[in-house]
């Protein structure tokens, strides 16, 4: 048996059997009658020696009660009134006596026993309260801890939540996990994307020499650098055994262990978590976590600020730019106002509310079309169609503006769409008073015509005074020569003088004939435009090789001279520009006579060119002579119209009226 | 024309009287004309023209009041048998045709010599062409139908045979002696048949004859051009 065998290995074992045998011994001791020591000392003391005897019995009881619990004692108090029981059968003056204290033995035993027990069991009851007190105590502290440690990153977290300037953000991360980690120093430092460079952002505990030392480093060099470059949280036990660029530093500030953890947002390190001890110290796991957590959030709190700052900056762009728009509207000298796609005017500006003669409240309760007149709504009913079509982005009209008082301006209008959230949600116009320009257009228009008129008239008068003066005089002058010439009486050589003397006459009254001729030829006046025309197109033919052709449709007649001057001008001015650009080989040119008006076509095969879309644009493209053509016929009320595309000829078509 | 008449006369329209004087000056030179009147402008030629009936007038294209050639055609509407010459400073195709068909019989240029003035008149008289034959072949192609009418025949009917033959060659721009040759006829026959056939056309010279012809679609421009080969 395993119980017994470990028994015996004790040595309380032996010592209870030997107190057994013991006092078993004294018991029947008085069997040897030889009166012990011990009943002598029992007889002094006053007991009866029986009862000490059996009341040594409870030593080996308690001593089996101790050794072997419960069991052991009631075994051995069985036992020992097994030893008691003979003397008190078998011997006894006082057999009831023996058995009495026997019994109480035996009782008192088994009490004992039981007692023992219990005590045991309570002290082993005690023991575990007291371990389980102290796991208990252990565990409130970690709880304790990890709320601390919680708190902190709460703290942080809501200061990060809460604001975007990073310096606060530094500070209370840096003060947070002084607290919560009980180390000596911390630095934060940040990743300038730019440079590539690690700078000190915020610190505690280090000195101003030690932070002005260690406020720059490159990513990939010294301990920071390195868990930038890796991103992974980095443990020295000692940084003096370290080599790198802060020993020194470091030695002189006693910094002895470092723990360095990453910034990281969206898996990028944008900085390092830096904690050092000024002694040797190891940091618990849930250190490095929290270091981690805090680093987390910095990082992200650095990437929140960063696009906080972003922003704020677009922002602030936005705003001056918004700002200089406002100015812009404002203080126009041209007046704008911006209407939605119904009509309805929302934005107006100081030059708008001056021009229309409506308040800004009046103008924003009104509907755009009337600002102008019945005519004009069309007009920009057209463009507004356009705009929305996307054919221009921006296109301009000349309207009437109706003002507040009735009375309407003249006005040059430039509308655009305004898109919002890339719809097309207002139309926006500018527009100028043209009143006075066209004015002053009118008068230079009246100008230009009695110029245009004035320098006609100086032509004919300069062509007739070459005709009736110079010419005749010299027809004259050779009629005489000649004469003089073929008469008998004159000498041979003389007859070579007169001879040589009347070609000169004659080359100098066909010279005056041919500028005659070019200031105003004599057939425009004489003949009509007809035929002068047709005079004009047979010497285009004879001389340039381009078929040249006049046709006449309806029934020819003479027209004001004007108007005859005018065409004619055209024509020859068409003509000149076929024969110099236009790499012709035919030209045509039909008059038309109707009721009232001549319509005048050119038309030819020649290169064409790409005329602009608004006439009074010709001098800007540099077709100066064509610019002159439609302003002579707008100053006879007449219409101009040219057709022409590059490879495609060119048409032009002037209608007069007269 | 006037067989009783011994001097051709001639009216002299310009409204340059040195001009005017110079020309009366060649043509007093020469024994058969006679310069009957001067006209400083239009209305006075036409006047004058009433008045005096000249054989010849001698018109400037541009005067005062009415032109030369607008006073040409009044005056062959009431006299066809007055024979106009221009003359001009101009040399425009347009004036000459105007004038060809005003009813010129000559467009002269102020440019001539005063001989050939007078040789000009001299050709008219005899119902010669006085346009050199590259300008009559371009008048005659200016004035030819562009579209194929019918033949006004009337006018033509009356002419004889010999006599379209004539004109036909004159067309040509060929002188009486070339027509002469070849026709093998003589000179004066052939005068005889241009004077004839001015007679029943009511006009008064070849030029007013050949535009009637080609207006009237009875003479045609294959005629004109089938000898500008040669030229």
């Amino acid at each position: 048996m395993s119980f017994l065998a470990k028994a015996v290995r004790r040595p309380g074992t032996w010592l209870l059997i030997l107190l057994l045998v013991g006092i078993t011994f004294l018991h029947y001791a008085y069997l040897l009658k030889h009166p012990t020591f011990l009943a002598d000392l029992t007889a002094n003391l006053g007991l009866t020696r029986y009862t000490v005897e059996r009341v040594l019995y409870l030593l080996p009881i308690i001593l089996a009660s101790l050794l072997f619990g419960w069991r052991g004692g009631v075994t051995v108090t069985v036992i020992a009134v097994c030893c008691m029981l003979p003397r008190g059968i078998l011997n006894a003056p006082h057999r009831v006596d023996d058995l009495v204290e026997t019994s109480i033995i035996f009782i008192i035993g088994i009490l004992v026993s039981y007692s023992l027990e219990s005590l045991k069991k309570e002290r082993e009851r005690r023991a575990q309260l007291e371990t389980a007190q102290r796991e208990l105590q252990v565990q409130l502290h970690v709880i304790e801890e990890n709320e601390k440690r919680l708190a902190a990153l709460n703290r942080t977290a809501s200061i990060i939540s809460q604001t975007l300037e990073l310096d606060r953000v530094f500070d209370s991360a840096v003060d947070c996990v002084r607290d919560v980690t009980g180390v000596d120093a911390v630095r934060i430092y940040v990743i300038d994307s730019a440079t590539r460079e690690l700078t000190l952002a915020a610190y505690r505990g280090i000195s101003e020499e030690f932070a002005a030392g260690a406020s720059r480093m490159k990513v990939g060099e010294g301990l920071n650098g390195k868990v930038a470059e890796t991103g992974e949280p980095l443990f020295v036990k000692d940084v003096s055994e370290e080599d790198r660029p802060l020993r020194l530093l470091a030695d002189k500030e006693g910094i002895r262990s470092e723990l360095i953890v990453p910034l990281l947002s969206k898996g990028k390190v944008v900085g390092t978590l830096c904690v050092a001890m000024h002694t040797e110290r190891t940091f618990l796991s849930e250190d490095v976590d929290l270091l981690t957590a805090v680093g987390n959030q910095i990082g992200v709190a650095v990437e929140n600020a960063r696009l906080y700052q972003q922003e704020r900056k677009v922002a602030e762009q936005l705003r001056v730019s918004e700002q200089r728009y406002r100015e812009l509207f404002e203080n126009a000298h041209d007046a704008i106002w911006l209407h939605d796609l119904e009509g309805n005017i929302v934005a107006a500006n100081r030059a708008c509310v001056r021009l229309t003669g409506y308040s800004l409240e009046e103008l924003c309760s009104l509907k755009a079309t009337r600002l102008l007149s019945e005519d004009s709504q069309n007009i920009a009913r057209d463009m507004q169609a356009g705009l929305l079509k996307g054919d221009d982005v921006g296109c301009f009209g000349e309207v009437k503006l109706v003002k507040k008082d009735g009375t309407e301006a003249l006005v040059q209008i430039a509308s655009s769409l305004v898109y919002s959230a890339d719809k097309p949600a207002f139309f926006q116009h500018l527009a100028w008073d043209i009143t006075e320009a066209r004015n002053m257009q009118e008068n230079l228009r009246f100008l230009l015509h009695q110029i245009t008129r004035v320098q006609e008239e100086e032509r004919k008068r300069i062509a007739r005074e070459l005709h009736d003066e110079t010419i005749q005089t010299l027809v004259a002058l050779c009629l005489r020569i000649d004469d003089l010439a073929s008469s008998a009486k004159v000498p041979p050589e003389v007859r070579l003088r007169l001879e040589e003397l009347y070609q000169q006459a004659n080359t100098i009254m066909m010279e005056a004939r041919r500028l005659s001729q070019d200031l105003r030829p004599a057939a425009l006046d004489s003949l009509g435009l007809v035929p002068a025309l047709e005079g004009l197109a047979s010497q285009i033919t004879r001389y340039s090789g381009i078929v040249t052709e006049v046709n006449v449709v309806g029934e020819k007649r003479r027209l004001p001279d004007e108007v005859e001057l005018v065409l004619f001008r055209i024509v020859q001015e068409v003509l000149r520009n076929v024969w110099k650009h236009a790499e012709a080989t035919t030209a045509n040119i039909t008059l038309e006579f109707v009721d009232g008006s001549i319509v005048a076509t050119f038309k030819d095969n020649g290169k064409g060119f790409e005329p602009p879309k608004v006439l009074s644009n010709l001098p800007r493209y540099g077709k100066l002579g064509l610019a002159g053509i439609q302003e002579r016929v707008q100053l006879l009320g007449g219409t101009l119209a040219i057709n022409s595309e590059p490879g495609k000829g060119t048409i032009i078509t002037a209608k007069l009226p007269f | 024309m006037g067989e009783d008449s011994k001097k051709t006369r001639i009216l002299v329209a310009d409204d340059h009287a040195i001009v005017r004087e110079g020309y009366c000056k060649v043509l007093e030179q020469e024994p058969d004309f006679e310069v009957v009147a001067e006209a400083a402008d239009g209305e006075e030629a036409l006047k004058l023209t009433a008045e005096l009936k000249p054989d010849i007038v001698l018109l400037d294209i541009l005067m005062p009041k009415l032109n030369g050639i607008e006073a040409a055609r009044r005056i062959k509407e009431k006299y066809p048998n007055i024979t106009v010459i221009i003359l001009s400073a101009y040399d425009d195709d347009q004036f000459i045709y105007s004038s060809l068909e005003a009813g010129a019989a000559a467009y002269l240029l102020k440019s001539s010599r005063g001989r050939e003035v007078v040789a000009s008149i001299r050709a008219v008289c005899e119902g010669e062409s006085v346009l050199h034959p590259s300008i009559t072949r371009k008048v005659m192609s200016h004035f030819a139908p562009t579209s194929s009418k019918p033949a006004q025949q009337e006018s033509a009917a009356r002419l004889s045979e010999r006599e379209k033959e004539v004109l036909t060659l004159a067309t040509r721009g060929l002188s009486n002696k070339d027509i002469a040759n070849e026709l093998s006829i003589s000179v004066r026959t052939v005068q005889a048949h241009f004077t004839s056939a001015f007679n029943k056309l009511q006009v008064s010279s070849r030029s007013e004859a050949l535009l009637r012809g080609l207006k009237e679609g009875w003479l045609s421009l294959a005629d004109v051009n089938s000898k500008s080969k040669d030229d």
